[in-house]
């Protein structure tokens, strides 16, 4: 994959709403790249501003500062219908008056392409979305999944060179999703078109994403590819929002050499990575998984567990009461080692503690 | 409709609870609808009687004055009446004319209502609905002064130097579209802002990233779904227009009659002719429903 060019360039991106004293920041400073050919999620939770930021670069949205740029062209010029991106709306946006061949020739018809040449790429979308069988319907006469697939198709068909796609599987059930997902990422493979998903959903964002970029409160917290956010959240948000964890309050013991060595409720003491922490105090993320429950280390009680089939949560409580989320998966065979009640102990291995830079 | 049935313990749709519930409706169609229609219909069949009123005697002289000119004394051969067609054209015209000023107009106007705040809507859509507290003839009396020759418009024109002298509006074809126009907008303006309101204006987003310009957008996305709204407008500007009397009466003078004002010239007086009356409005009817009609079934063939 040809990783060099910088598809999307969001630089210093700023949007506000309304004036006065009523005005709201929905932007603050956002910067990121997008690389050509990439499939890059846009993570956040409701409300974050993930979806204002692609209705600028979708253009239906002005820019209050900063710039977005194309392939190194300003698009802040270019009204929506000028613009080589194509967005798959959160609703859809089918055309109830078309039938399903008729909207997704709209694009290349409306770009000035003969009736043919349209017709041709019209059969060829609804190869890729699997909807040969559909072509003379109604948006009314297709499921949910059906109507996704067209606004897939509709949004596809104009070839062009960065594609939007607004939250498009979350009207769809788990099954759907969960299939939708590999569809999506093996029609950005064949088509090449760089992909930029916006999404609330951390694990559909980590399952598909290259690189990603957090956001919350209209402001870009941690970017990266999936694997860096997850494993090395920069701050208590990201650590909070990707994943489950556990938080605590750590007291430095050491701050020199090779890390950070702290310790936490219960007397734990742990080496932690990350930031150097300023003062005496910070605090630390160790993910449930990172932990061992055993016999041997820090004492605790078993308040409760959580089936889940692949693995097991435990809910304990440390000596102080401090509560912690353990998950341990499950070995065929193996009974669950400890029921609610039970005496237990945690242990941590090398690396799980992060220290948190806010 | 399902739930429904059930209840009534019964799967007919004429089970007697349901016919009883019926009742008043159609006690109103059948009294106010129905009844007058068919005395219209009867009448039209009948013979006149001077000073009005009529013979009760079948006859089809009505409808034959209405088509063929048989000469002055009834004697000579037949042929085509153009008085009254003459007036069912011009009525065709201006309303024709009036629904598509009334399109031309309501449709911006609807759009701009639709797209203010949901609380601003309420005090536009009052602010159109205002002129019709007035009543329909008050507001005809004063269309006419305002446009007669030295009315307010004249004397305002010439102040502004734009006119030399008065120009004539009064009793034209203008001042009776004039009338149409102002009489029937909001009949134009309420449904199509009805259809807007319910527009999901994520649809136009996606037309413009379809690449389809503001004019693109409009003739091949926005008219086609706020159809209904459209449709639903003209016929409610059209079909009245086709009938209306107090506008032509007022401002178009004896020279600019329409069907309204030569039915109700029928009604009035000693001078009337009950049955000719009838017949034209017969005519009128069934000219309207026709068009309806094949209007319905082009839908349908389009949908289907």
């Amino acid at each position: 994959m040809k990783r060099s060019e910088i598809a999307v360039e969001i630089a210093g991106v700023d949007k506000v709403f309304g004036t006065g004293p009523g005005q709201s920041v929905a932007l603050d400073n956002i910067s990121f790249t997008v690389a050509d050919n990439e499939f890059f999620t846009l993570l956040g939770p409701s409300g974050c501003g993930k979806t204002t930021l692609l209705r600028i670069m979708a253009g239906f949205e002005s820019l209050s500062g900063g710039d977005v740029l194309l392939f190194g062209t300003r698009l802040a010029d270019l009204p929506p219908n000028k613009r080589p991106i194509n967005t798959v709306f959160q609703n859809y946006a089918l055309f109830p008056h078309l039938s399903v061949a008729e909207y997704i020739g709209c694009g290349r018809r409306m770009l000035g392409q003969g009736r043919a040449e349209s017709e041709a790429r019209v059969a060829e979308m609804l190869r890729l979305v699997q909807l040969d069988a559909m072509a003379g319907r109604k948006p009314a006469q297709l499921s949910g999944g059906q109507q996704q697939r067209v606004a897939l198709a509709r949004a596809l068909a104009p070839a062009p060179k960065v594609l939007l796609l607004d939250e498009p599987l979350s009207a769809l059930d788990l099954k759907l999703r969960q299939q939708m997902r590999i569809e999506l990422q093996q029609i950005q493979e064949e088509t090449g078109i760089t992909f930029i998903f916006v999404t609330h959903d951390q694990e559909e964002a980590v399952a598909m994403a290259v690189r990603s970029a957090v956001m919350s409160a209209g402001r870009r917290q941690q970017f990266g590819s999936a694997e860096e956010i997850y494993e090395t959240p920069r701050n208590r948000f990201v650590a909070d929002f990707i994943g489950e964890t556990n938080f605590f309050e750590a007291a430095v013991v050491s701050n020199t050499g090779a890390g950070t060595r702290v310790r936490i409720a219960g007397g734990l003491e742990v080496d932690a990575a990350g930031p150097r922490p300023d003062g005496a105090k910070t605090m630390i993320s160790i993910r449930p998984e990172r932990f061992d429950l055993g016999v041997e280390g820090l004492p605790c009680t078993v308040d409760k567990l959580v089936y889940l089939g692949t693995d097991t949560h435990y809910h304990v409580r440390l000596s102080d009461g401090t509560p912690v989320m353990v998950r341990a998966q499950n070995h065929l065979g193996a009974a669950h080692a400890f029921a609610p009640g039970d005496s237990a102990a945690l242990s941590v291995g090398p690396g799980a503690a992060r220290v948190l830079a806010d | 409709m399902a739930g429904l049935a059930e209840s009534g313990g019964s799967s007919s749709a004429f089970a007697p609870a349901r016919l009883w519930l019926m009742l008043p409706s159609w006690v109103l169609i059948g009294f106010f609808l129905l009844l007058p229609v068919l005395m219209m219909l009867i009448y039209s069949f009948l013979t006149k009687e001077f000073r009005g009123g009529v013979i009760w005697e079948f006859s089809l002289a009505s409808y034959d004055k209405f088509f063929f000119d048989r000469g002055l004394f009834g004697d000579e051969p037949p042929r085509i009446e153009w008085t009254y067609l003459g007036i069912f054209w011009r009525s065709a015209w201006q309303a024709g004319l009036a629904t598509l000023l009334c399109l031309l107009v309501g449709f911006p106007t609807a759009w701009f209502i639709a797209t203010r705040p949901a609380r601003s809507r309420a005090i536009w859509l009052f602010l159109v609905t205002v002129p019709y507290w007035v009543n329909l003839l008050i507001r005809t009396v004063s269309m006419k002064f305002m446009i007669r020759d030295n009315g307010p418009v004249n004397e305002w024109l010439m102040a502004l130097g734009v006119l030399d002298a008065p120009i004539t509006m009064i009793n034209t074809n203008f001042a009776v579209q004039l009338g149409l126009f102002y009489s029937y907008l909001p009949f134009m303006v309420l449904p199509i802002y009805a259809a807007v309101e319910r527009y999901n204006f994520a649809l136009s987003e996606a037309a413009a990233d379809l690449y389809a310009s503001r004019w693109q957008t409009l003739r091949l996305v926005v008219l086609p779904v706020v159809k209904p709204g459209i449709v639903a407008g003209s016929i409610l500007v059209f079909v009245p227009s086709l009938g209306a009397f107090l506008a032509p009466d007022l401002l178009g003078g004896a020279k600019n009659w329409m069907i309204g004002s030569l039915i109700e010239d029928q009604f009035k007086g000693a001078a009337g002719n009950w049955p000719f009356g009838a017949a034209v409005a017969m005519v009128l009817l069934s000219i309207v429903l026709i068009v309806l009609f094949l209007y319905a079934r082009s839908q349908n063939r389009v949908s289907g």
